[in-house]
């Protein structure tokens, strides 16, 4: 009896990822690609994409919701890459300097967001969002009047004649932009890549029993699971799948950093605060923090990493549509960590990592299952549209009941 | 203090030199017409005369001073009088021309339509009906009056002949047709006359002649002093009244029309442009009172009023029921979706009280993904509404007079010079006001809008709150339905997949630019804040096009608009407490 | 220079504008005493407290006469931070917890104890990482006296109300340097038994050194608990007491005192006692802050009958409960007939109307105009004002205008007329249009909740006799809650004192002061006089 419950609550806690799961399982089965390509295709977009998802978490932990401002730390970004192009710094020096030119204007956008969602508190989200359409308005401004216009562009390419501001596309595939800039530096087959992680993580793990930070049961948890992963590697059959797979180290290690960061910070007295801001602003201001300065640094955070993120994400495609890029980039990330069981009060590492697997799962199989299902690849296309928003509608309801709920609840155990 | 001093200072001056130009201009304007001015054309045009000649010869001008006979004149003029008199005749006729066979040109450009869109092509959003040309022929007066145009110039080339030797028969034919448009266009004002010879001769203007040529552009400039002397006088209370975006945007449209003079745009128009626009849009905006009306704040929800407008419209062209009977019938049909579907959506807003904001909007955006996908795969059979080839409906779909396509637009709608009444149009937006306005009177209204003011308040009196909500959200979403339909007749295109997602911010910001606030407003606000924001829009594209030629700024002011002043409603309403 | 007392206040005088809210207060704590802060509402008490923690409320409104001495020396306390730094801690009465924190989380909440390392070098403290294990140690130590000895580890989220009360004890217990803790109501949560615990770890803190400021109501916890007693009464210090030299009646006496004269001439006249109008019987009200715990009540036709107690005791869910704006149950009739309770419009149709205590947010339509408001019930519970068009019944604007005119001038409300937004009134003459809207509705029964409540002395004159009026001439019941024991004893015939959710008393308008006092503490006066006769008696 109590079990069923138990499977119940569970079921009912993380419908969304399940419903996923589902989504994805009957997606595979009609879409006809072989688990092969799918693997290398995941893999490819988690490289691109896990970084800004993984950039939504602080503002969440902090009650701000998911940041869909973060299509301005996109646009930051590809102001620093248009200016990397046209210096001519390519390669991974030219991703250095875009990079770092991202920090300041990024810092500065996030320091706007943040002073203007300070005033719309409770309204973060659907403020984040017609800020984002705002700065994209501004973005246009700049990139169709001020660039190549007011302030001339030399690069080849950055400006077609004829038409009115930088061109459409901007190509990072020339010895002037910076594509594979981060992946390029150190690729491995799937094989010796998992191999390598394991063993680090194994040894990583050993470093920390013998410090002392974690018990021995953990290691052993560790070794044996990271054993079992190799071993099962050598069936030929499981090798088979992950045959396409090209690890792009240096960005799965980019990644990965940003996952400590995120576990480190919420360790230190800044991360108490945000946790503490997140869930009562007005416990958190009686107990003398800043809440707004707190709520403020979150968001610059969340910016800037979203910024980092984008260029990830360019670097990895080679080019990106000046006046368009930028605009999904919220949405689809928002989308992927609801997908993994967070919700907008709530989110960690794990769940963002997963969501963002099942999204992208689902993102590369739906168009073909779409067209083997209905004959019209468009209506895949549509649908993890649809997908996209229809979750993040479902996480504001689930979000906005619970409240209610909770509220209703709270009376009746008063009574 | 002192800042009130200044403002006031500068306002005298604006006002001292707005007096000025008023002077200079209304003394100047009435010369275009009288001795002065004729005068004036009259030198530029023998300079230009005398240098297109010269071009023709291939000889180098002559010095106009020396050439400038009363004789060379009296030649030009009756060369003018001829020339004027055969145009204007020609012109006349090829009218009449085009009058009787306008019918014709319009029946096989439809033809040619439906061709097309059998053969799977999209139909080009804009186009304008031709009248073949080619079967024209000049009547006998119109003939009469080019011969005589014909020995009026053969003179005049004689005299330009004089002066330049090796000006023959041959160079002179062919420079004839440079002259005709040089010295006569349809509609010649003195400031196209003036531009054109100025252009051609390339002299040097005088400053009378140059306050004479702008003395219209000096007194709309007196007149933006004025208006820029008041906004000194009364920023103040002009702010405090209307909030600074109102002030912001009105100066801005006011503005636009100013620069639109400037750059010798027609402004009327351009007015009559914006009248249309808003005519078509103000249902939609309409449909956003009765949501914060009653409590929801800005129905971000739109779209599903909009998708089930649109669906009204489709099937009346699958049943393809013409005029008027298939414009009620999308509107029947279209509300009676948009009531079920309201009527759904308002339960579920019931139950997220105080965050239907976001919620709203992503609903929104579900729908009309969802709706892509219905698109797709709905059984439309008519041709008009599927691609030929492939699947699923077509992007846009054009209306035509089979259909309901400028059906309000057309209805005795007339001229007032160049600005077109669309009096069907005006009528419906009217009328669709006022049920509102009525509504807003009844005793169901009444009690809406206290739910939506003060939901404690309509509690104590026993009103049943969440049927109010539900009440309003219909309303809003069938509004929405008829709204769609209203835009798309005007428009003459159906715009499906993704298109209906912006629409609810537009109609969102259309209304808070006119002076509601997420909690507040009235019908007032729909009809300035439709005009206004259409109004920008409208006056911005030509205007942004003259100064940055081949731009899409019109599209980016209408983003930083409508977004900016939705961005100003939420700071106003959310929560600015520290904690 | 160190001085017997912990804490002196001296000569506090603070105004909001005109309004003098506090008149020469004094104060002074012992280390390891601890010192009961008793009075009405309004007395001055919460001001007090505002100024000991430097609240914005209070340098925004251009600070206050007086000094305040902390150890002898001039203390300068500036923000609640300042207070903090300084060793006053507060425990409140609403608890500031965060649920999804753990205990030793929420007591090292904003103190964290943290190591340096390398990055926090560079970025500063914020950036240092939590030492945990020292955190719970702290966190058990100051568990551990406080009496409790749940795991330190557990989350706040799901603890009974009483554990969150000790919680934040133990916070402020762990604040180094406390010297001085205020309990603002702490037991107004708590059970029975919860409270008695409570009182014990007050004391056991007291023994340790800190100084306590107890604010309460219950006069017999003051008696378990405290050392000393300071009254006050009106923004004035009425005494400072030793509570060994003093008893129940004489505290309930000196918090009340006779306020001046009667606000409002009215010839006294029989209690009418013939018919019932209201019949209340064990009503219950879910209303959050003013819960109402099984009253019973009988009103009589055509008299007023006054409701007064201490804010926070139920009064107020009382007219809430019965109109059904919150959650109640219960057996309720008017005029015999049973009322179904929990619905606002079956209780509107049956002639009972109400005069909200919160004219802001329930009474008014503050965006709407005068007549708008005044009309607005009759409108819609009447169905009066309408003209029928067609399918339409649309508001008749002509007959609002009259009505609203009328009322207008019936009330002496003052305005530029019956359009103005009602938002714009004062605070006296919007309650006239919250009781115009409500004589619209020719109401049989009028609940009137706390009419006075912010408005100025000359309004507050003019509303009270406008009600003895409608009771005079139309022979109105009337219900009137009110805070205000003056204006109760005003007009009332009869006044019922609620404490706790229940019926204490019905007392007189002229009954001793005393009775007052024990009955808003929740001791019923006669009772009271008859143990302290049995007591004597035993002597």
């Amino acid at each position: 009896m109590r079990k069923e419950f138990d499977f119940r609550s569970i079921l009912r806690n993380n419908a969304v990822t399940i419903m996923f799961v589902v989504l994805c399982i009957i997606c595979l089965c009609y879409s006809g690609q072989t688990v092969a390509y799918v693997m290398f295709e995941l893999f490819g977009r988690l490289s691109r994409n896990a970084f800004l998802v993984l950039a939504l978490i602080l503002p969440i932990v902090a009650g701000m919701g998911i940041n869909f401002a973060m299509t301005i730390g996109a646009m930051a970004a590809q102001i620093a890459a248009l200016w990397v192009v046209e210096w001519g710094v390519g390669g991974l020096g030219g991703f250095g300097v875009a990079a770092l030119m991202t920090v300041p204007i990024a810092a500065f956008f996030g320091f706007l967001i943040g002073k203007l969602q300070n005033k719309m508190k409770g309204q973060e989200m659907i403020g984040g969002l017609i800020l984002g359409y705002f700065a994209n308005g501004l973005y246009q401004l700049l990139f169709l009047f001020v660039f190549g216009n007011l302030i001339p562009l030399k690069a080849p390419g950055l400006v077609i004649k004829g038409s009115t501001g930088v061109a459409n596309t901007i190509d990072l595939s020339t010895e002037r932009g910076f594509k594979y800039a981060l992946d390029g530096i150190w690729r491995l087959p799937f094989g010796t890549a998992l191999y390598i992680v394991c063993g680090a993580l194994v040894v990583a793990m050993a470093v920390m029993f013998i410090l002392k930070k974690i018990k021995l049961n953990k290691l052993i948890i560790t070794a044996v699971a990271a054993a079992a992963a190799c071993l099962l590697y050598q069936i030929p059959a499981v090798a088979k799948l992950f045959s396409m797979v090209n690890i792009p180290m240096v960005t799965f290690m980019v990644v990965g950093l940003l996952c400590l960061f995120n576990v480190g910070i919420m360790k230190t007295r800044l991360g108490q605060q945000f946790r503490a801001v997140g869930q009562n602003r007005t416990v958190a201001n009686a107990s003398g923090i800043n809440v707004d300065r707190t709520r403020l640094i979150a968001v610059m955070i969340s910016t800037v990493l979203a910024g980092w993120g984008q260029l990830i994400f360019v670097q990895n495609m080679g080019s990106f549509q000046t006046y368009g890029a930028h605009e999904q980039v919220g949405l689809y990330a928002g989308a992927a960590i609801l997908v993994g069981g967070a919700s907008i009060r709530k989110a960690n590492n794990k769940q963002a990592i997963l969501g963002c697997i099942l999204f992208h799962l689902l993102f590369i199989m739906a168009p073909s299952a779409g067209k083997n299902l209905f004959g019209d690849a468009a209506i895949g296309e549509y649908f993890r549209v649809f997908i996209s928003y229809g979750v993040i509608a479902l996480a504001l309801v689930m979000h906005a009941w619970s409240g209610i709920q909770k509220r209703k609840k709270a009376k009746a155990a008063a009574e | 203090m002192t800042n009130n001093k200044i403002r006031k200072m500068l306002a005298i001056v604006a006002c001292v030199l707005a007096l000025v130009l008023f002077a200079v201009g209304l003394i100047n304007l009435p010369k275009r017409g009288s001795e002065s001015g004729l005068k004036v054309l009259e030198n530029y045009r023998i300079q230009a005369i005398l240098k297109h000649a010269a071009d023709a010869a291939g000889e180098t001008p002559a010095a106009y001073a020396e050439k400038d006979t009363p004789a060379l004149r009296t030649v030009t003029a009756s060369y003018m009088d001829a020339l004027s008199e055969f145009e204007r005749l020609d012109n006349e006729a090829r009218e009449r021309y085009r009058e009787e066979h306008y019918a014709e040109a319009e029946a096989a450009l439809e033809e040619k339509h439906r061709k097309m869109s059998e053969a799977g092509q999209d139909i080009p959003d804009n186009y304008t009906v031709e009248v073949d040309m080619s079967g024209y022929e000049a009547p006998a007066e119109v003939k009469a009056a080019e011969v005589k145009e014909g020995e009026a110039y053969d003179v005049l080339r004689n005299a330009l002949a004089a002066i330049y030797p090796s000006l023959d028969a041959e160079k002179g034919e062919a420079m004839r047709d440079g002259f005709r448009k040089m010295l006569y266009q349809p509609d010649d004002g003195f400031a196209e006359q003036y531009d054109r010879y100025r252009e051609v001769s390339g002299a040097k203007g005088t400053f009378s002649a140059f306050l004479i040529r702008h003395a219209d552009d000096i007194v709309f400039a007196g007149f933006a002093l004025l208006v820029v002397a008041a906004m000194l006088l009364y920023s103040e209370w002009l702010v405090k009244k209307l909030g600074i975006p109102r002030v912001i945007i009105g100066l801005f449209f006011i503005l636009l029309c100013f620069m639109t003079l400037w750059c010798d745009l027609s402004l009327p128009t351009l007015l009559s442009n914006t009248v249309v626009r808003m005519g078509m849009n103000a249902v939609m905006v309409l449909a956003m009172v009765p949501g914060i009306q009653c409590g929801i704040s800005l129905n971000l929800g739109l779209p599903i009023g909009l998708v089930a407008g649109l669906i009204g419209g489709l099937l009346t062209i699958e049943f393809g029921i013409p005029g008027w009977g298939g414009f009620l019938f999308a509107i029947a049909v279209g509300v009676a979706i948009a009531a079920v579907c309201g009527y759904l959506y308002a339960q579920l807003l019931n139950r997220l009280k105080g965050e239907e904001m976001s919620v709203t909007t992503y609903v929104g955006f579900s729908i009309v993904s969802l709706m892509c996908i219905a698109w797709l795969v709905l059984p439309f059979t008519s041709l008009k509404l599927r691609w030929p080839l492939g699947t699923g409906l077509r992007n846009t779909i054009g209306l035509d007079s089979g259909n309901f396509r400028h059906i309000l637009n057309n209805f005795a709608s007339f001229k007032i010079g160049k600005f077109v009444v669309p009096t069907g149009l005006l009528l419906f937006m009217i009328l669709s006001c006022f049920l509102v306005w009525l509504f807003s009177r009844s005793k169901t209204g009444v009690a809406m809008q206290a739910v939506g003011n003060n939901p404690r308040f309509a509690e104590a009196a026993g009103i049943n709150v969440n049927k109010m909500r539900i009440i309003g959200t219909v309303l809003s979403t069938v509004l929405g339905a008829v709204g769609i339909l209203v835009y798309s007749q005007s428009y003459g295109f159906m715009q499906l997949y993704t298109a209906p997602r912006q629409m609810g911010f537009i109609a969102a910001s259309a209304i808070l630019i006119g002076g509601a606030t997420t909690s507040r407003c009235k019908i007032s606000h729909v009809l300035i804040g439709t005009f206004l924001f259409q109004g920008v829009l409208t006056l911005g594209m030509p205007v942004a096009n003259v100064l940055v030629p081949g731009s899409t700024i019109s599209e980016t002011l209408r983003i930083l608009i409508s977004n900016g002043i939705i961005l100003y409603a939420l700071t106003k309403s959310g929560g600015a407490s520290r904690a | 220079m160190h001085s017997e007392y912990v804490l002196e206040m001296q000569n506090i005088t603070k105004r909001y504008g005109e309004n003098t809210v506090l008149s020469d207060v004094s104060l002074s704590i012992k280390p390891g005493e601890i010192h009961a802060l008793l009075g009405e509402n309004g007395a001055g008490k919460s001001t007090l407290m505002n100024i000991l923690f430097g609240m914005p409320v209070i340098h925004d409104t251009g600070g206050f006469e007086g000094k305040v001495l902390l150890d002898g020396e001039e203390a300068g306390i500036f923000s609640p931070h300042d207070a903090m730094m300084k060793g006053i801690g507060m425990v409140h009465q609403e608890f500031m917890l965060l649920p999804g924190f753990t205990i030793t989380e929420n007591i090292k909440l904003n103190r964290e104890i943290s190591n340096p390392h390398f990055f926090s070098r560079i970025f500063g403290k914020n950036l240092e990482s939590l030492d945990m294990k020292v955190m719970s140690s702290d966190a058990r130590k100051a568990l551990d006296s406080v009496g409790m000895n749940i795991d330190e580890y557990t989350m706040v989220h799901g603890l009974p109300v009483g554990y969150m009360q000790f919680v934040e004890i133990a916070r402020e217990i762990d604040k180094s340097g406390v010297k001085l803790l205020v309990f603002d109501e702490p037991t107004a949560v708590l059970t029975e038994s919860e409270a008695t615990q409570l009182i014990s770890v007050m004391k056991k803190i007291a023994e340790s050194g800190i100084a306590v400021i107890f604010i309460t109501h219950r006069l017999d916890e003051v008696m378990a608990a405290s050392d000393s007693i300071t009254i006050l009464r009106d923004g004035k210090l009425v005494s400072t007491l030793r509570t060994s030299e003093t008893n129940i009646v004489e505290m309930a006496e000196r918090m009340i005192g006779r306020k001046g004269e009667s606000m409002v001439d009215l010839e006294k006249r029989e209690n009418p006692h013939e018919t019932v109008a209201l019949h209340i019987k064990d009503l219950r009200v879910e209303m959050p802050g003013e819960r109402v715990n099984g009253l019973d009540l009988d009103v009589y036709e055509g008299e007023i009958l006054g409701i007064g107690g201490l804010a926070g005791q139920g009064k107020l869910g009382i007219p809430n409960g019965i109109m059904g704006l919150y959650e109640a149950e219960g057996e309720v009739a008017l005029f015999g007939e049973p009322l179904k309770i929990g619905d606002t419009s079956a209780a509107l149709r049956a002639g009972i109307a109400m005069v909200s205590e919160d004219r802001k947010r329930v009474g008014l339509l503050l965006d709407q105009a005068i007549e708008d408001n005044i009309v607005f019930n009759a409108m819609q519970v009447r169905g009066e004002f309408l003209r029928k068009i067609g399918p339409f019944s649309l508001k008749n604007s002509k007959e609002i205008k009259e009505t609203a005119k009328q009322m207008i001038k019936d009330l002496d409300i003052r305005c530029t007329g019956p359009l103005q937004l009602s938002g714009t009134l004062s605070g006296g003459n919007q309650q006239k249009v919250c009781i115009a809207r409500a004589l619209c509705m020719n109401p049989r029964f009028l609940f009137v909740s706390e009419p006075t409540r912010g408005i100025d002395i000359g309004a507050k004159k003019l509303v009270l006799e406008t009600l003895a009026k409608l009771n005079r001439e139309r022979g109105m019941t009337i219900v009137m809650v009110s805070s205000e024991l003056q204006e109760l004893r005003s007009i009332s015939d009869r006044i019922a004192i609620v404490s706790e959710g229940k019926l204490v008393d019905i007392l007189a308008p002229d009954a001793a002061d005393a009775d007052y006092g024990l009955a808003m503490s929740g001791i019923n006066p006669s009772e009271q006089r008859r143990k302290e006769a049995a007591g004597h008696d035993e002597q």
